[in-house]
């Protein structure tokens, strides 16, 4: 039976730290763990020695990352664990530094994604489960299909979906942590080459290397620690599924899986679709965004891209929608890219946000899917005294 | 099952006197259908009693895109299987456009055998 423990014992992210999302590099890792590590600490006003414990979110690295930083941080004998689950293991670094807390086990927690921009083979083509098309369908391939399908289904046309692209590009221009830093028109979002059937370049994510990184603590230890409670963003709900039973699939798994773990994370929460004013969502690939706000109640149904078109999800709109960027240009580094996406709304809901900063910001929704058809939604609050 | 050696996984087709046929897999307790087959066990049941069933390739193309490569361009497709649940991902033959009814082939050119569903004409 799946229970909430965040109601009896409130979770509050007090620091958040970044190390830009970049190309390929002679920086190791470590020296981005770190960097990201330190200016969360220094966000929050504590030291490692305030840790009890810390969860480091990777998909490409390796095994070990997590003893590797810790032991730079001066050691203290806390509890680390690696975590990985594809693109969402940022967002479950997160949750487990969240639950670590909430189930009273500790008072502070840190979580870090870091990655380098190297991918290792993954874990489901080991499966090695012959089909017809092997070599072909990689991921920009696989969601060119589900692009495809999208824009049949809705009799949509390419551009009302670069519009995505245009918008994600204009917010990523205003961040100084995102790999893409320059805002494009939609001809430039549309123009050849192409990578795998209408997806341009530029409606795919660059997938490099960074970190980010977040300390959550108790109340209790807001107290006892000194720290700054009118920064504090509470978390309100944690959430994370894997594909549900066949028989509850409808539309694409991605879909599917984040319409339920949406549902779990608005009820733990209390927050309805519509009380929400900032949303990050896994926008790999153009679609995806769409897709997602409309499987998760942000949008009505075949609504998503004419809220775009209508300015809805632009900063200042009726919800932001990817102020950071959005994976199509903050980057998607992979560990990091969950943790980000919650400096982000943090940034957001504490009214830290300078020029993307999306006015009155109160709920903002994290959402995450990763290869295997697994899914993280957790939902914010802002400080009580904004 | 030994739990020591891996479950045998089928081809996904074989050659059939007319055309390649499709290997679904199939499992005893529920009957779920799923492609590409596998041994491991049924997704939507968990049992690990899996068979398998021989299908003529026609559907219907859901989605379909080009890709081009450094090493050569394809279209590829989501093609439902006729009157199923059953999503195959396979090339097609140029010319083939969305929601075409199809037919899985065998192309021998090029690097060897491998199905291609080219258009059907008609309905099913």
């Amino acid at each position: 039976m799946r229970r909430s423990i965040l109601g009896s014992r409130p979770v509050h992210v007090v620091g958040i730290g970044m190390h830009p999302y970049q190309r390929a590099s002679a920086t190791t890792y470590v020296t981005m763990g770190l960097s990201a590590l330190r200016a969360a600490l220094t966000d929050a006003g504590l030291t490692w020695q305030d840790v009890d414990s810390a969860f480091v979110g990777s998909g490409k690295v390796g095994m070990a990352a997590a003893p590797t930083l810790a032991r730079f941080l001066g050691r203290t004998g806390l509890p680390v664990l690696q975590v990985e689950s594809a693109s969402a293991s940022g967002s479950v670094a997160f949750r487990q530094a969240v639950l670590d807390v909430a189930s009273g086990r500790c008072d502070v927690s840190a979580a870090v994604g870091v990655d380098k921009a190297e991918f290792p083979p993954d874990a489901v083509s080991k499966a090695r489960i012959p089909d017809l098309v092997e070599g072909l369908i990689d991921f920009p391939t696989m969601f060119a299909l589900k692009t495809d399908a999208y824009l049949r289904e809705r009799g949509a046309a390419v551009e009302q979906l670069g519009a995505v692209a245009v918008k994600n590009h204009r917010n990523g221009a205003l961040n100084p942590f995102a790999q893409r830093q320059k805002a494009r028109s939609l001809e430039e979002v549309l123009a050849p080459p192409y990578v795998a059937g209408a997806l341009t370049r530029l409606q795919c994510t660059p997938v490099g290397e960074g970190s980010a990184a977040v300390i959550v603590a108790s109340e209790d230890a807001l107290r006892w620690l000194g720290i700054d409670a009118s920064r504090g963003v509470r978390v309100l709900a944690s959430a994370y599924q894997s594909v549900p039973a066949v028989d509850l699939v409808a539309g694409t798994e991605e879909e599917s899986v984040t319409r339920l773990t949406a549902e779990e994370a608005f009820e733990e929460s209390g927050v309805a679709p519509e009380d929400l004013d900032v949303v990050e969502v896994h926008d790999a690939f153009s679609v995806e965004e769409p897709m997602y706000l409309e499987a998760m109640g942000v949008c009505t149904q075949d609504r998503a891209l004419a809220d775009l078109a209508a300015g809805a999800l632009d900063i200042g709109g009726r919800v932001a929608v990817s102020p950071s960027g959005g994976l199509l240009a903050m980057g998607h580094p992979v560990g990091p890219t969950g943790v980000g996406q919650v400096c982000e709304s943090v940034r957001q809901l504490r009214g830290e946000a300078g020029d993307r900063q999306h006015p009155g910001a109160r709920n903002a929704l994290v959402h995450m899917v990763g290869v295997g058809g697994v899914c993280a939604v957790h939902v914010l609050g802002a400080p009580a005294s904004r | 099952m030994n739990p020591d050696s891996a479950p045998k996984t089928p081809a996904p087709w074989r050659s059939g006197d007319d055309g390649p046929m499709l290997t679904l897999g199939a499992c005893a307790r529920c009957g779920h259908r799923f492609f590409p087959p596998h041994g491991y066990g049924c997704e939507r049941c968990g049992a690990d009693e899996l068979r398998t069933e021989a299908v003529k390739g026609i559907g219907r193309i859901e989605a379909l895109v080009d890709v081009d490569r450094p090493d050569g361009s394809f279209r590829v497709a989501d093609v439902r299987l006729d009157g199923s649940e059953v999503i195959v991902q396979a090339r097609v033959a140029p010319g083939t456009e969305g929601h075409d009814l199809v037919t899985a082939r065998l192309d021998e050119e090029g690097h060897g055998p491998v199905v291609v569903f080219t258009r059907l004409e008609g309905d099913l």
